[in-house]
């Protein structure tokens, strides 16, 4: 039983930061039809980013989370002016190939610059622990639980109800039809990527947090396929969703099956993603396409 | 197609000739003998090089043919080069087949094992079954460390010594050498032939449309699953070769890295284009040689160690060429040569079309 409740809220903790990545990724998605394979290195370079301004500059939390948005936001305009505004309407492989060159980039760049070497995130939320049910709960992680709450629940109502958002979606629908009433496509594509690189870089500093900081920390990237492939590729409920679900599944595999196997279970989600893309390509709640083949 | 002057064709079979000219016949046959001739006068150092580019080559030839000619996406391919590789140990250690008969075995099971994730083509198109061969790469290397009686695991495993005929004679480098130019030429040929037969051409039909293909009454999902299996069977031959050369093989070796150098390998050659395959090989392994050679000079110019940061050196670059290549010349290098001859071609009366 206590591992069962521990599993779960590992679960839940995993779950919001994939549920915040994949929000980044369907959202790139959503507007410029990139399919991103530079999430995790998004997150990577966010979580250097505060890493820089909490240890090296000694700001405090959140005047340092503020600076990183704020530069990672910036990078997130200069990647798409930089490198996608030439590829608009350009075939998938081309795209695909852009994200995958860009994240080795972000990551050798990174290493360049800070060092291949692993560093410690100073630590966000201190205090002792919060007894939920008899198991015991760090202050970080439900920190970062209800975090990634409020941020889904602001970007929510961002889509809904601001101009910015509404044309964001209009764009998502039909980018001629948005050109045509006067929406700057290259604007929203940019926005995108800063909102996105924003997200990915708040998951990274949470990622960061619980594990160490190190050019790795993109590799968790690739598990936002089976959350977004799950959810539908175009759903921001989904990635929500898909994330917590794929983020349980890994806690709870990896809680009861995991003295067996050697490796990370990788496998369970990828599985998923393979048996969802058999049986359902498009997801829970993703877009029905009339396309076959 | 451009011809030099005074060359006419008088038949169907001399317009569809792949080498055109008594010149070009000339220069291949030149070229032959000078690759034959070379590992007698070059070092070691060049005849590895040549070695693993070759092996190389034959892999990239196979993501061409499905990724270039039809239009498939692949992020597998690392793996399926892993299959093969895993397969002719296999067979070569624990059933004692010849390595010479293991290779082509071993490629003939990645090519039917590859019909398992490739029978998702039949349902999933485009990016998703990307992300499709993206589980493949996954579930492939989890299989590998998963069974460590079979294929050692981690740590991977040691590649018997390959012989030839009997238990004494041993393949050196330089018998690898020719093993592997041997099956490159045979390989090559065979690829370049494919695409002027029906099967490759309804590849390239349903990379360009599939849906008008598939009106026009060909079996879209039979020709895919077939260019996998063809896909593969390089992929298969050329993890063989690897596994044999090197004589050590682990999972590591064939991760997602492998599959995007593949990939990236065919984007600076040129899609669609097997002697963009040739090319881009040739180019994306000279890139890690001339950096070494570079550093070296560094560290001994301005006394620059820069050995600690090589590997992302070489990243970064990577990552570099592929978004320029990508901005400013989509097709290839293939394209630059093709560019570069017709330029001579029509000299000094070159006009642009």
């Amino acid at each position: 039983m206590e591992m069962f409740g521990i599993a779960l809220i590992e679960g839940i903790v995993t779950g919001s930061i994939y549920a915040i990545v994949a929000l980044g990724f369907v959202l790139i998605y959503k507007s410029t039809r990139v399919i991103n394979f530079a999430q995790g290195e998004l997150m990577m370079v966010g979580a250097y980013v505060a890493y820089f301004f909490m240890a090296q500059v000694g700001l405090n939390l959140s005047w340092s989370l503020v600076a990183t948005l704020v530069i990672t936001a910036g990078l997130g305009i200069m990647i798409h002016y930089l490198f996608f505004k030439k590829m608009i309407g350009e075939s998938h492989f081309t795209l695909v190939m852009e994200t995958i060159a860009l994240s080795y980039l972000l990551k050798s760049g990174v290493q360049l610059i800070a060092g291949a070497q692993s560093r410690v995130m100073p630590s966000i939320l201190t205090g002792p622990n919060v007894q939920i049910m008899n198991i015991p709960v760090t202050r970080a992680a439900i920190g970062v639980v209800l975090f990634s709450i409020i941020f889904l629940v602001v970007f929510q109502v961002f889509f809904k109800f601001s101009k910015m958002g509404t044309a964001m979606r209009a764009t998502a629908n039909d980018q001629v039809a948005a050109m045509g009433c006067g929406v700057q496509v290259n604007v929203i594509f940019a926005t995108a990527w800063a909102i996105s690189f924003m997200l990915s870089s708040v998951a990274g500093v949470i990622m960061a947090g619980t594990y160490n900081l190190d050019t790795n920390l993109g590799a968790v990237g690739l598990l936002v396929f089976p959350v977004i492939i799950l959810g539908g590729l175009d759903s921001i409920g989904g990635a929500i969703v898909g994330g917590y679900i794929i983020g349980l599944l890994e806690s709870f595999s990896k809680a009861y099956l995991g003295q067996h196997f050697s490796t990370n279970l990788d496998i369970i989600p990828f599985s998923i993603l393979v048996l969802i893309l058999l049986i359902k390509p498009y997801g829970l709640f993703g877009t029905k396409r009339i396309e076959r083949l | 197609m451009l011809r030099p002057c005074g060359n006419y064709n008088t038949s169907y079979a001399l317009d569809e000739a792949i080498f055109q000219t008594k010149f070009v016949k000339c220069c291949m046959l030149s070229f032959l003998i000078l690759i034959l001739l070379l590992p007698f006068i070059s070092n070691r150092y060049v005849i590895n090089f040549l070695n693993i580019t070759g092996i190389f080559i034959i892999g990239s030839i196979g993501l061409n043919i499905l990724t270039g000619f039809t239009g498939i996406i692949s992020l597998g391919h690392g793996a399926f080069v892993g299959v093969g590789a895993y397969a002719t140990t296999l067979l070569t250690s624990r059933l004692n087949i010849p390595f010479l008969v293991a290779v082509p075995a071993g490629a003939f099971i990645t090519a039917f094992l590859a019909l398992v994730p490739g029978l998702a083509a039949l349902r999933i198109k485009g990016m998703y079954l990307a992300i499709a061969t993206l589980a493949v790469q996954v579930i492939f290397v989890f299989v590998i460390v998963e069974t460590p009686r079979i294929t050692g695991g981690d740590l991977g495993l040691t590649v018997p010594v390959p012989t030839f005929l009997s238990p004494q004679t041993q393949m050196g480098q330089k018998f690898f050498y020719f093993l592997i130019l041997g099956s490159l030429i045979a390989l090559t040929l065979f690829a370049r032939n494919l695409f002027r037969t029906k099967i490759g051409r309804l590849f390239i039909a349903i990379r360009d449309n599939d849906l008008a293909s598939q009106v026009l009454g060909v079996s879209v999902g039979k020709y895919r699953l077939l260019s996998f299996w063809i896909g593969s069977f390089y992929a298969g031959f050329a993890g063989g070769l690897w596994a044999g050369y090197s004589g050590i093989i682990s999972p590591d070796q064939f991760s997602l890295a492998l599959s995007v150098q593949f990939l990236s390998i065919i984007l600076i050659g040129g899609m669609g284009s097997i002697l963009g395959s040739i090319f881009g090989t040739v180019f994306v392994m000279m890139v890690p040689e001339v950096l070494a050679g570079l550093s070296t000079e560094a560290n001994r110019m301005f006394s620059m160690d820069l050995t600690e940061y090589f590997s992302s050196i070489n990243n970064a670059i990577f990552g570099l060429l592929i978004i320029v290549f990508l901005l400013y010349e989509p097709l290839g290098l293939a394209k630059i040569w093709w560019k570069i001859k017709t330029y001579f071609k029509l000299w000094p009366f070159s006009y642009k079309t």
